[in-house]
């Protein structure tokens, strides 16, 4: 029964926000931490100083913004909200998503098109991965592929994601493709977890655990995500990343504009900006995101940190309906197989 | 039934002393009743004997045996809490029982010893019932039942009819002590009324500060208290100082008196109201004085008089309320020399 | 005697809280129903149409029952835990004449004070592999290898425990506060031990804190949810973290709504048979 509590909360939290009287309002579902933070910094502040607007953030993970578009269904609190991939295909699938107009998206004609939905529902701001982590003071050899990961080397030193986190739905697909399966047919990934799995110290449902679990030398390896060790790193956490062999797995946050919006054309304008080469940059020295935009230039040292390019064209992004039509199914039998 | 004997008993709370040293044997069978004002230090008395409170000094014997230090539930006693402290949770049946049942009584002897406990007390067709049931006086009788059913050595009662209204007081005064001495039980009781020590006790210990300031039958400590503070205490006088001079006696605003006794320097005496008439006529020898009624309240076959003596001090008086005397009347008020108790200053 | 009297006055004074919890519960249950009755499709939301999918999936699973039942355990064993390290405590501080007895108390209730994700926190601290309790054990030669204290029965029923024994003590200190002092001495002078008394006077007359205490902390323990899923884990789950699961990550809704309505109606019914045996005891006694 807390989660009631907690979508009452969040209901009285956007009330307490929308009461705010101002001229001009932008209502913006997002991530929690510090991507809300530098977003903060290269998206809305620019934007509230050029627009007179005022940003209000509304904070919550992908799952509980495609929650809030479902609850207020046709008459939203938000007019942009940030979701990951296979998590803005179901949005769009139960039509809670209104066409962006193109004419108002300068800055989509540079946009990679992969990272654009065709019915123009929703648009990738960033490019992350999940690959792996490791820590470079314990580890002389680290792992460059995913199969690595099964060494003997790395028993009792490695963590992976639940199946409730990101990481853990790719480190499925990718122990999947590595055995001859595929997004359809998972069948020999959890094979291969299986076995793993008695070699893993602990499956993390927090992104943020792995910081610690390094940090105490409880691992020395982790499944984890490409920005978050750009990150970390950065906060003088020992750790350092690899995208493998056979390739990352590539990671889309998108936002897009919920039907019924009460500002839609701001909210076009808001994500144009996000859109635009300096903000892009910006995130990408802040958030270790690569950017989209494809007129986007990084430093050399960024530039290895990020999927950037040709890194780009390396990850394996999977097909995000079959992901979220397959999710239910994948965490039953991981709570059952793997999980306990 | 025992005899119960304490010795140099002693209780402290911190700095503060409730028992001073008392020294108090009490016969086979005898009631005796603790007296005194709150915080005397009568209550710790009657706890240190039933063992609910350690001695810091002194010894506790009952039936010749010292029991100083012996636990509670070892001791056979039984003890009439102020507040009955009857289980909420059990019959009447059961609270009479209870105690039987710790000394593993079995039907039908429990049967049968509870139903004579309660007939004892007139509650026989009440043994189903719950406390919360019961009124005050019924309560009262349960607890005694409950404490006399098991045919304690010594019975203690603290403050027993304190929470009854008046007119139950009294017949509950009556069933007691009918009681008490169809069972000989040895018992102490403990008041803050001295009326109900005067009527129900063989005799009484006026306790003061921790420590007895006397000890006696009622009407010893009536006729001849210790103490101003018994006399004030034990009854109603009118408390004052004397002096002996040479030529007699001197009471208050000069007025002279007769006593009976030897009288040196100051003293203090005490006169009853009772014994200061304003009816009659003085027999030779006695103090009189011209008085004036100055407020006379009604107490139903008595009065209750101040009158002021020969334009001095104003004392009580308690008179037949028939004939009345009007305020404002002028009486003669006198009383025998042997009415006037002497006691000595301190105390 | 009077008997007492049945009125509606008890009834009227109760109108508000009973509108309360109307507003408060029952309501928010309620709308649940018709959710839980919705089928769902993943990658489509919510359907049209009625069905009793979700609840026949739970209930012929044994992955679900085996959570179920585990959490009712937990319940059980947690609410025993408490109190049996709550009453003597909660006698102590009740019966306690000393001038401590305040601070004593302040101890007890302390850990409510601090926010429930920083107690849990706490436990991690101790009992994770690395933890103090691990390296104590390990220290003192006990066990060579650290024992696993999260993520398992022994971690959830030890943070609970810690979590939901202020409540049980709060309440039984209430209640043997009300038992006047004079009851157990009585007691005594009638010739019971200390056991005695307790069993016979104490025990019974705190029956209703203690049967008040229990459903408190069970219910508490069943439907807790932030130490679950930190002491837990993804590899412990119980009912509240499953509900947790199926709303806020699988946008599941009808399933998440029939699995919340399934435990409120099983821990609906314990209620009622604990408050049936319990009438039944007051009764007896």
């Amino acid at each position: 029964m807390g989660i009631r509590t907690a979508l009452l909360a969040t209901a009285l939290g956007c009330a307490l926000a929308a009461s705010d009287a101002g001229a001009q309002e932008l209502n913006v579902a997002i991530f929690g931490g510090s991507f809300a933070d530098n977003v903060r910094t290269c998206v809305a502040e620019p934007f509230q100083r050029a627009t007179n607007t005022r940003v209000n953030f509304v904070l919550g993970n992908s799952v509980q913004n495609a929650a809030r578009l479902r609850a207020t269904r046709g008459r939203p609190d938000v007019d942009v909200a940030y979701m990951d991939l296979q998590v803005v295909v179901q949005a769009k699938a139960e039509g809670l998503l209104d066409q962006i107009d193109a004419t108002k998206i300068t800055n989509l004609p540079d946009i990679y098109p992969s990272a654009v939905d065709p019915d123009r529902q929703w648009i990738g701001f960033m490019y992350s991965a999940t690959a792996i982590a490791y820590n470079p003071r314990e580890l002389r050899n680290p792992p460059q592929a995913w199969a690595d990961l099964w060494s003997p080397a790395l028993r009792g030193k490695l963590a992976i994601g639940d199946i409730s986190a990101t990481s853990g739905q790719h480190f499925l697909i990718a122990a999947a493709r590595l055995n001859g399966g595929s997004v359809e047919n998972v069948e020999p990934g959890f094979r291969a977890i299986r076995e793993l799995r008695p070699g893993v110290v602990t499956l993390y449902t927090q992104a943020d655990q792995v910081v610690q679990l390094i940090e105490r030398g409880d691992i020395a390896a982790a499944v984890w995500f490409a920005d978050r060790v750009g990150a970390a790193a950065r906060n003088g956490v020992p750790v350092a990343v690899v995208f493998p062999r056979e390739g990352a797995i590539g990671i889309l946050p998108t936002f897009a504009v919920p039907q019924g919006a009460r500002n839609k054309a701001l909210a076009e304008q808001y994500m144009d900006r996000a859109l635009a080469p300096d903000a892009q940059r910006c995130f990408a020295e802040r958030q270790y995101a690569g950017p989209t935009n494809r007129k986007v230039e990084l430093p050399d040292d960024l530039a290895k940190l990020v999927p950037y390019r040709e890194a780009v064209d390396r990850l394996y992004f999977p097909p995000p309906e079959l992901v979220a039509r397959n999710l239910p199914a994948w965490t039953d039998r991981w709570n059952r197989e793997i999980a306990r | 039934m025992a005899t119960v004997e304490l010795r140099r008993l002693c209780k402290r709370y911190g700095a503060a002393v409730a028992v001073d040293r008392i020294d108090l044997s009490i016969a086979e069978g005898e009631m005796i009743a603790m007296v005194g004002p709150s915080g005397c230090g009568k209550t710790t008395v009657l706890r240190m004997i039933s063992g609910l409170i350690e001695p810091d000094g002194g010894q506790v014997l009952i039936g010749g045996n010292d029991l100083t230090r012996a636990p509670v539930h070892t001791r056979n006693l039984g003890l009439v809490f102020q507040s009955y402290a009857l289980f909420p949770h059990m019959t009447v049946f059961e609270n009479v029982a209870f105690g039987l049942r710790r000394r593993s009584v079995r039907e039908p002897d429990l049967g049968r010893r509870v139903g004579e406990a309660l007939s004892l007390v007139r509650l026989d067709a009440f043994s189903g019932r719950y406390p919360r049931q019961l009124s005050g006086g019924q309560q009262q009788r349960v607890a005694l039942a409950r404490s006399v059913v098991t045919e304690p050595r010594v019975l203690l009662l603290d403050e027993p009819l304190s929470n009854l209204d008046a007119a139950l007081r009294d017949e509950m005064r009556v069933d007691l002590r009918r009681l008490q001495q169809r069972l000989g039980i040895t018992t102490v009781f403990v008041t803050h009324d001295q009326q109900e020590a005067l009527t129900l006790a063989d005799r009484m210990a006026v306790m003061r500060a921790g420590r007895i300031e006397q000890l006696g039958t009622p009407q010893e400590v009536y006729e001849r208290p210790a103490s101003a503070f018994v006399a004030g205490f034990v009854g109603r006088s009118n408390l004052f100082e004397v002096d002996a001079t040479a030529d007699g006696l001197r009471g208050p605003d000069g007025i002279t008196l007769r006593a009976i006794g030897t009288v040196r320097g100051r003293m203090r005496a005490a006169l009853r109201h009772e014994k200061l008439r304003l009816h009659g006529t003085p027999p030779p020898g006695a103090n009189t004085f011209e008085a004036e009624i100055m407020l006379r309240s009604f107490a139903g076959a008595q009065a209750l008089y101040v009158v002021r003596l020969n334009s001095g001090p104003e004392w009580q008086a308690e008179a037949p309320s028939n004939p009345p005397l009007a305020e404002g009347t002028r009486v003669t008020a006198w009383f025998t020399p042997d009415d006037l108790i002497l006691l000595p200053l301190d105390g | 005697m009077a008997e007492p009297r049945r009125d509606t006055t008890g009834l009227l004074l109760l109108a508000p809280l009973l509108g309360v919890l109307t507003v408060a519960f029952l309501v928010p249950v309620l709308s649940l129903v018709p959710t839980s009755l919705r089928p769902y499709v993943a990658g489509r939301g919510i359907g049209e149409g009625w069905t009793l999918e979700h609840y026949t999936n739970v209930l012929t699973d044994s992955f679900y029952l085996e959570i179920l039942a585990r959490t009712i355990g937990l319940g059980f064993v947690v609410t025993l835990a408490t109190l049996v390290i709550g009453y003597p405590l909660a006698y102590i501080l009740a019966r306690s004449e000393s001038r401590w007895r305040h601070w004593l108390t302040l101890l007890v209730i302390f850990p409510m004070l601090l926010n429930l994700v920083v107690r849990t926190f706490g436990w991690i601290a101790l009992l994770a592999r690395r933890g103090l309790v691990n390296q104590w054990l390990m220290g003192l030669g006990i066990t060579d290898e650290p024992l696993r204290l999260m993520f398992n029965f022994t971690g959830l029923m030890i943070g609970l425990t810690h979590i939901f024994l202020p409540v049980m003590v709060l309440v039984l200190i209430a209640v043997i506060q009300n038992i006047p002092r004079d009851l157990e001495e009585a007691a005594g002078v009638l010739g019971a031990s200390r056991a005695a008394v307790f069993a016979k006077v104490v025990l019974p007359l705190s029956a209703p804190g203690i049967l008040a205490g229990s459903i408190l902390v069970f219910v508490l323990t069943v439907s807790a949810l932030v130490t679950p899923r930190l002491l837990g884990g993804p590899t412990y789950k119980v009912v509240s973290t499953l509900v947790y699961e199926q709303f806020l990550q699988l946008l599941n809704w009808p399933a998440g709504s029939a699995l919340a309505l399934l435990m409120t109606a099983i821990v609906l019914l314990l209620l009622w048979v604990g408050a049936r045996v319990a009438r039944r005891w007051e009764a007896r006694e």
